[in-house]
């Protein structure tokens, strides 16, 4: 039954797409539709829709930036960024001494990110120098770089000379706490910002813009010069080579780029969550982001801006959506497992699609 | 049976139809093909060449794309070919114009690649799938192919250093050794061998023709399809234009059919503006992956076509590559008299070296446009077309610039394409090989290294390229220098030729050189300056 309802879909897609010429990517319309039924069951068991849909803008932004770090390497050929956390640690360093000097509001963040990016900007040119040594396997040497970085960062939380009680182990004194609150310094600053409210949705007006400013940067440069020579190493090395470019320059470039960008990241996400979380807790965080460009249809070198919003969006809403819905739905002792089996499935399927499609003999 | 001829017919197709969503590739193509018989099919790039030798492999691009009409018959028998393995169940075997063999496997291992003996204790407990492979028997099945085409082999050596004439025997050993084979399918089985591996790929061909298999002999080379085969058709816009029969061949009726006019041959007729050298290589060595170069002694002449040609393997590709630093190197270098100490891409790209390499694959982004195809290197190494800012190192592509520049080369070079913004890789061959030689051509190089440059493309776009190299290098004096195995083309063209035999410069000979000369060059035999 299913099987046929798919095949009749990807029919009425492939009959669409004739007549009006477009790609109608099916994976992703799949997702949309999945959302749109759980929209459709929150507003029937009375789960309030505006309040979802705020939730869904400000996960879209808060994630949406540490998602956007994966584009340079993606585009450069290096592929999937799984040392994300090496950005993300930067960031943390960042926001802590932000909150070390007691800065707060917009400024607060703003110190926090122009802190982070010289820190985002080494870090990245020593990961740059391990992975320009390991060229082909990139993304496993990435996923190791990143477990191996956050207990070396471990020690370095440990014996921080930080000096904001608020930031440091009340008993002691020394080394900080593992999550610190943001409430006093600039939780929400980007959030709040020309944030307006439309028919009970809460827009986070200025977040979004912001996201958006960062798309469209990451977008010009690559229109650019040295933008175009990135991408063209990315999807011919050889050609990029007789054409006079310095490959390892390129791909150091691009490294560097989105260990900066998941810097900025962390810090709007931490600003949006409200608390910063040190220790282990960056060690996972490259998998999400990874899931949602895969989610919005990324093929390694032709990841566009719009795989990026478009995988977030899905990726989160889904995940922001689907938890209340099965909680109201189901017992609570199984809804957590249905959720996780459900969505999970849902994206595994859209994956297996996109991946099928590709490699179909 | 579709043809009255009393079943003798080995491979039949009629009214074989094919279309990719609007464009027709195949009009209602039949062709027979008799036990015994090589014939050749002919044609322009883009006249359904490759979509035919595809539906009878049973290719799936073309069950994806919607499969194909018409029938097709082998001994007699209707087959429907929907797939690689109907295509070889009906006992079809397929040699594609690139190298499809495993590198780092032996040339046993290659040959029986999927339908290897195993030890019968190990099938019968295990499968077939899981039981131990019985190498001796595969090297003895491996031997035997090799004995049936006449050449002696060691079956364990190893693909990777074969050279690629070897690499193509072992191809058509694999094929042979086939039990079902009874058509032999080849596309430009030609396009990557020097004349004389070719010629031993014909003998070869003949061979396997007398002891009753049917050959279909698709290639760009009409003197080699007028040599070995015994019918011809010619395709022309999806369409049978033209067939022949031997003897009744003529190489312009031929020609004309293919391109629906005369084609005219090009011809070199100045002499080089300058005699000063522009590039002087002394002990100069080098190391590519498909062959070494030197110690060689080398001066390229200021405005002059130098050719470079030599069998496969014996390093007349590695000289250029080498020479631009994209392979280990030693000796010495120098560019208008000044010494090169670090061969590096970008340095002698930014000096004015431009390479040009044979592999179509390597030389442009096949899903970028025309458009940006061409003003790529200009932009990355002259910044042309660029509009600067912060030095010009973050400036912009200048659009309008690159449009009316790109229009202006797609109009001279005759490139055929939609627009300048449709992709490069949907372009045929010919057409992105004009495209690439503009690219190269708008970094304004002061020395163009072409490889292999009319490497398996059409007799009109060939001459076109060989018109173009011609015209860059009369109206702006620029250097070329061009690797090719096609002595024919070099001769037209070049001002001198230098041979290399087991990665040495055996002699430079002029044009009008023999043929008897430049053969025994090639084996190392005569030692000639010009």
């Amino acid at each position: 039954m299913i099987r046929r309802l798919t095949g009749l879909f990807q029919e009425m897609c492939k009959a669409v797409s004739k007549k009006v010429t477009l790609h109608i990517p099916v994976p992703q319309v799949c997702i949309s539709l999945f959302l749109l039924l759980l929209f459709c069951v929150a507003l029937r068991i009375d789960i309030p829709v505006s309040w979802l849909i705020s939730d869904a803008l400000i996960r879209l932004v808060m994630n949406g930036v540490l998602v956007l770090a994966l584009v340079p390497m993606l585009k450069t050929g290096i592929g999937l960024n799984f040392g994300l956390p090496v950005g993300i640690l930067a960031g943390l360093v960042g926001l802590c001494v932000a909150v070390n000097f007691r800065m707060t509001g917009l400024a607060g963040l703003f110190y926090a990110m122009v802190i982070s990016i010289p820190i985002a900007a080494l870090f990245g040119m020593i990961y740059a120098f391990i992975l320009n040594r390991v060229k082909g396997r990139e993304e496993i040497t990435a996923t190791f770089v990143g477990f191996s970085f956050v207990p070396l960062m471990n020690f370095f939380w440990a014996v921080a000379p930080f000096s904001n009680p608020s930031m440091l182990w009340p008993i002691g004194g020394q080394g900080m706490r593992p999550a610190i609150g943001l409430k006093r310094y600039f939780a929400k600053s980007l959030n709040s910002l020309g944030s307006f409210s439309l028919a009970g949705v809460t827009i986070p007006l200025g977040m979004i813009l912001f996201f958006l400013a960062l798309c469209f940067a990451v977008h010009l440069f690559f229109k650019t010069r040295l933008g175009q020579a990135m991408m063209a190493t990315g999807e011919n090395e050889r050609f990029a080579l007789i054409s006079g470019i310095k490959i390892r320059n390129m791909r150091t470039i691009a490294i560097v780029m989105s260990t900066v960008i998941a810097a900025l990241g962390i810090c709007v996400y931490a600003q949006s969550y409200g608390f910063i979380e040190l220790y282990d807790a960056p060690m996972m965080m490259a998998f999400p982001a990874v899931s949602a460009i895969l989610v919005g249809g990324s093929l390694k070198e032709k990841t566009t801006l719009t795989h990026v919003i478009l995988g977030t969006f899905l990726f989160q809403t889904i995940y922001s959506v689907s938890g209340p819905v099965a909680n109201d739905l189901l017992i609570p002792e199984v809804a957590e497992i249905f959720r996780l089996m459900i969505t999970n499935g849902v994206i595994l399927a859209a994956l297996l699609y996109e991946g099928g499609r590709h490699k179909k003999i | 049976m579709l043809f009255d001829d009393g079943g003798k017919s080995m491979l039949e197709l009629a009214g074989i139809t094919k279309t990719f969503g609007r464009h027709k590739a195949l009009s209602d193509v039949s062709l027979r093909v008799f036990p015994g018989e090589i014939h050749g099919i002919v044609g322009l790039n883009g006249s359904g060449k490759s979509t035919l030798l595809n539906i009878m492999s049973g290719s799936p691009v073309i069950q994806n794309t919607g499969g194909y009409e018409g029938q097709i018959c082998i001994k007699g028998r209707p087959h429907r070919l929907g797939s690689p393995i109907d295509s070889l169940n009906a006992g079809i075997g397929m040699i594609h114009q690139e190298l499809s063999l495993m590198d780092m496997m032996t040339i046993a291992e290659n040959i029986k690649l999927g339908r290897e003996h195993v030890f019968p204790m190990g099938r019968k407990l295990l499968g077939r799938s899981f039981a131990r492979i019985n190498p001796g028997k595969n090297k003895a099945d491996a031997q035997k192919a090799f004995g049936r085409i006449g050449l002696t082999v060691n079956p364990d050596q190893r693909v990777l250093d074969l050279s690629a004439s070897m690499k193509r025997f072992v191809e058509v050993a694999r094929e042979i050794d086939k039990e079902a084979l009874c058509v032999l399918l080849l596309d430009e089985p030609t396009a990557s061998l020097n004349h004389l591996d070719s010629k031993r790929l014909m003998a070869l061909l003949r061979d396997i023709a007398e002891k009753g298999m049917a050959v279909v002999f698709v290639s760009h080379r009409i003197d080699e399809v007028m040599m070995i085969c015994q019918g011809i058709t010619v395709l022309q816009g999806g369409s049978v234009r033209a067939r022949f029969d031997a003897p009744m061949f003529d190489a312009r009726k031929i020609s004309h059919a293919m391109v629906g006019g005369h084609v005219i041959k090009v011809q070199r007729t100045h002499a080089p503006h300058h005699v000063r050298p522009i590039l002087n290589l002394r002990n100069f060595s080098a190391t590519a992956p498909g062959g070494c170069v030197g110690p060689v002694d080398l001066d390229v002449m200021d405005g002059e076509i130098l050719g470079v040609t030599g069998l496969s393997g014996h390093g007349k590709s590695a000289l250029a590559s080498g020479i631009m630093g994209m392979h280990p190197w030693s000796g010495t270098v120098m560019f208008e008299g000044k010494k090169i100490d670090d061969l590096q891409p970008d340095h002698m790209v930014s000096k004015g070296l431009t390479l040009l390499p044979g592999n179509r694959r390597d030389s442009m982004l096949h899903d970028h446009s025309v458009m940006d195809n061409i003003v790529f290197t200009a932009v990355q190494s002259k910044k042309r077309f660029v509009r600067g800012f912060f030095a010009g190192k973050i400036g912009l592509s200048d659009k309008k610039k690159s449009r009316t520049y790109a229009g202006e080369c797609v109009s001279q070079y005759h490139i055929h394409c939609r627009s300048i913004h449709q992709k490069a890789g949907e372009l045929s061959g010919g057409n992105q090989q004009k495209v690439c030689l503009a690219r190269a051509l708008a970094s304004r190089p002061r020395i163009l290294f072409v490889n292999e440059p009319t490497r398996g493309i059409d007799v009109n776009a060939r001459e076109v390229i060989l018109a173009l190299l011609l015209q860059v290098n009369e109206q702006k004096n620029t250097t070329i220098m061009i690797t090719s195995g096609e002595m024919d083309e070099l001769k037209r063209i070049c001002h001198r030729i230098a041979v290399f035999y087991q990665g040495n410069c055996v002699g430079i000979f002029s044009p009008e050189t023999d043929d008897q000369t430049f053969d025994r060059a090639f084996s190392g035999d005569v030692q000639g300056r010009e």
